[in-house]
């Protein structure tokens, strides 16, 4: 099977020769940091190619890379259009920091970004007329898109997804209020809720409908990204998820599924397990990382009880064992993974994340040298 | 209406999130004459006790505990100038923030406004702490109980920098040590001589209430 092949199999609950591999994006990348090893221990004289205003600072992986670690995807991604102010070093904590172009402020830590202030911080519901939102149309988003995508549609037969931009709509929601502001708006302002979330709403249904317009005919998957999660259970209660976001992510998802024939992949980090069943009445067809360490999150739960609807992406630990376990632990886990999960198709094997920097090179090469000689028969058994 | 009723509803208050009836009844409570600390023990903390419950049981959720924090903080506004001055009638003082590098501080705030809530006096130095801040503020207040947080498998290191700086100053002694944030666990914990690493922050205040006997 070439990896389109096995991809379209694996998303349609068809077992391919073997589970595909993923490693890029957004959510299931690497960081700069590990890759810089990883290149040094292939003895690979490849750069580090990096957004420097990527807050996850991750690498784009070199295609020689990807293809020596046996990854099925390309990721394509709609164009970052610069905030206003540029870069420049924060006066109160001394970091450089840049804004974005949702007027959320991030500063620089040795390996990441973090968020250092909110534009809507203090904002009233008429101040959201006022702000300068985004624009989804902006021409600059769909720089040469259509010609990568094509490229790789055309000259390779590799599958292609398509990563989300931003956060989500409650993240957006809340990086740009504050996150204890916008959880106490939820409750004590539903007006102004619904009306910051609205708005975000409408323009996340035109980025969607820019990018797809000029990438939905080639995708095998389109990623919607949205921490609904954290490690122990939901960031949110089960009651404001219904009432504020599930509507909301259905009318993304509805656009999503009228525009393309991908199968429409969601991220959220933690665990979603409450939400699972919401997520598959309003379509989702790929659910993302499948953190093993998070609660009710076990990739053998999770495919008894959802297997027959969900395709799962990820699924193995970046937290504890990645970084710190022996090449041989991760072999064995990354064989348990493919045997509980991919039974009957529906399983694309990565990081249940982005590879954290402090990874070592060997321990990488163990999830995809496993990964991509795994044999059917290694799923079935 | 008896000292009790209200102390009740003053805890209904907290787990229905209703913060303007909570700082009623406070006030209500304080004119009556019931002692302000017996308003925090007695019905504040009363409430939180019931919310801790329900998130443990996985009936409530994050959102829920931020926003009974969000309600204590608001209703022990109308309290604290009622307080005696200084640590007094408290359950024990504790010196909390987010360790050197680390920005995350949403889960050390839910824990900081749970921890007042449940009567302890909360020193809070914010994120991005150095050591010397720390053992500035512990050698200062001479706190029960010294809290940090991390998130961050990158910046965890700094906690254990911490306790090595408590110790040359030869404070590590008179405070007990609580870690916590997604990255630690009672290994590390024990690695870096703290006391104990906490899940979340309703563990967190159980495990002060704990080492403060109860």
């Amino acid at each position: 099977m070439n990896p389109r092949e096995r991809v379209t199999a694996a998303l349609s609950h068809e077992e391919p020769d073997r589970p595909p591999i993923d490693l890029g994006g957004t959510v299931s990348g690497i960081h700069n940091e590990a890759y810089t090893s990883l290149v040094r221990h292939l003895g690979l004289g490849l750069p580090t190619l990096i957004d420097p205003r990527d807050v996850q600072q991750l690498a784009r992986p070199d295609d020689s890379v990807l293809e020596r670690l046996g990854v099925d995807f390309r990721h394509t991604a709609l164009r970052t259009v610069p905030g206003p102010g540029g870069v420049g070093v924060d006066p109160t904590s001394g970091r450089m920091s840049f804004v974005d172009e949702w007027g959320v402020k991030w500063g620089r830590n040795p390996h990441y970004y973090d968020m250092i202030d909110h534009p809507l911080m203090n904002a009233k519901v008429d101040d959201l007329d006022n702000f300068p939102w985004p624009d989804p149309c902006d021409p600059r988003r769909l720089d040469r898109l259509r010609e990568e995508v094509r490229r790789v549609h055309n000259e390779t037969e590799l599958a292609l997804q398509a990563d989300a931009f931003y956060g989500g709509i409650y993240e957006c929601a809340w990086w740009m209020r504050g996150f204890e502001t916008f959880t106490v708006d939820m409750y004590r302002r539903p007006e102004f809720t619904e009306a910051l979330l609205d708005r975000i709403l409408d323009l996340y249904l035109g980025f969607y409908d820019t990018y797809l317009d000029e990438v939905g005919p080639y995708l095998q998957v389109v990623d919607y990204n949205d921490d609904i999660g954290m490690q122990t259970g939901p960031l949110i209660s089960p009651v404001m998820f219904r009432r504020y976001l599930k509507p909301r992510y259905k009318r993304i998802f509805d656009l999503i599924h009228s525009k393309t024939r991908a199968k429409l992949f969601l991220h959220s980090c933690g665990s979603c397990y409450p939400f699972i069943p919401d997520l598959i009445e309003i379509g989702l067809d790929v659910l993302n990382p499948v953190q093993p360490l998070a609660a009710n999150m076990e990739i053998g739960g999770l495919k008894r009880e959802f297997g027959d609807r969900l395709t799962f992406h990820g699924g193995i630990d970046i937290q504890r064992l990645v970084p710190y376990g022996t090449p041989a632990e991760i072999e064995s886990e990354v064989r348990r993974v493919a045997k509980v999960g991919g039974a009957g198709g529906g399983l694309i094997l990565a990081g249940a994340h982005n590879i954290q920097g402090d990874t070592p090179p060997q321990n990488v090469l163990a999830i995809y040298e496993t990964a991509k000689h795994l044999k059917r028969r290694d799923a079935a058994l | 209406m008896t000292g009790l009723d209200i102390l009740d509803q003053i805890s209904e208050a907290v787990v229905d999130f209703d913060a303007a009836r909570a700082e009623r009844l406070c006030g209500e409570a304080i004119a009556q004459g019931v002692p302000p600390y017996e308003v925090i023990t007695g019905g504040l903390a009363k409430g939180m006790d019931v919310v801790s419950r329900r998130y443990e049981a996985g009936e409530y959720f994050l959102s829920e505990l931020i926003m009974a924090g969000e309600t204590m903080k608001e209703a022990l506004r109308v309290i604290e100038p009622h307080l005696p001055k200084g640590a007094g009638e408290t359950r024990g003082t504790i010196v909390v923030g987010t360790v050197q590098g680390d920005l995350h501080d949403i889960g050390k705030n839910i824990f900081a406004n749970l921890a007042r809530g449940a009567g302890f006096r909360v020193i809070d130095l914010g994120f991005d702490v150095s050591p010397k801040v720390f053992a500035d503020e512990v050698e200062w207040s001479r706190p029960d109980l010294f809290g940090m947080s991390a998130l961050l498998t990158t910046t965890m290191t700094n906690m254990g920098d911490t306790v090595a700086e408590l110790e040359r100053r030869g404070l590590r002694g008179g405070v007990k040590i609580i870690i916590g944030g997604a990255s630690v666990d009672q290994a590390f914990a024990k690695k870096i001589r703290a006391d104990r690493a906490v899940r979340d922050a309703v563990e967190g205040v159980a495990v002060c209430k704990q080492l403060m006997g109860g």
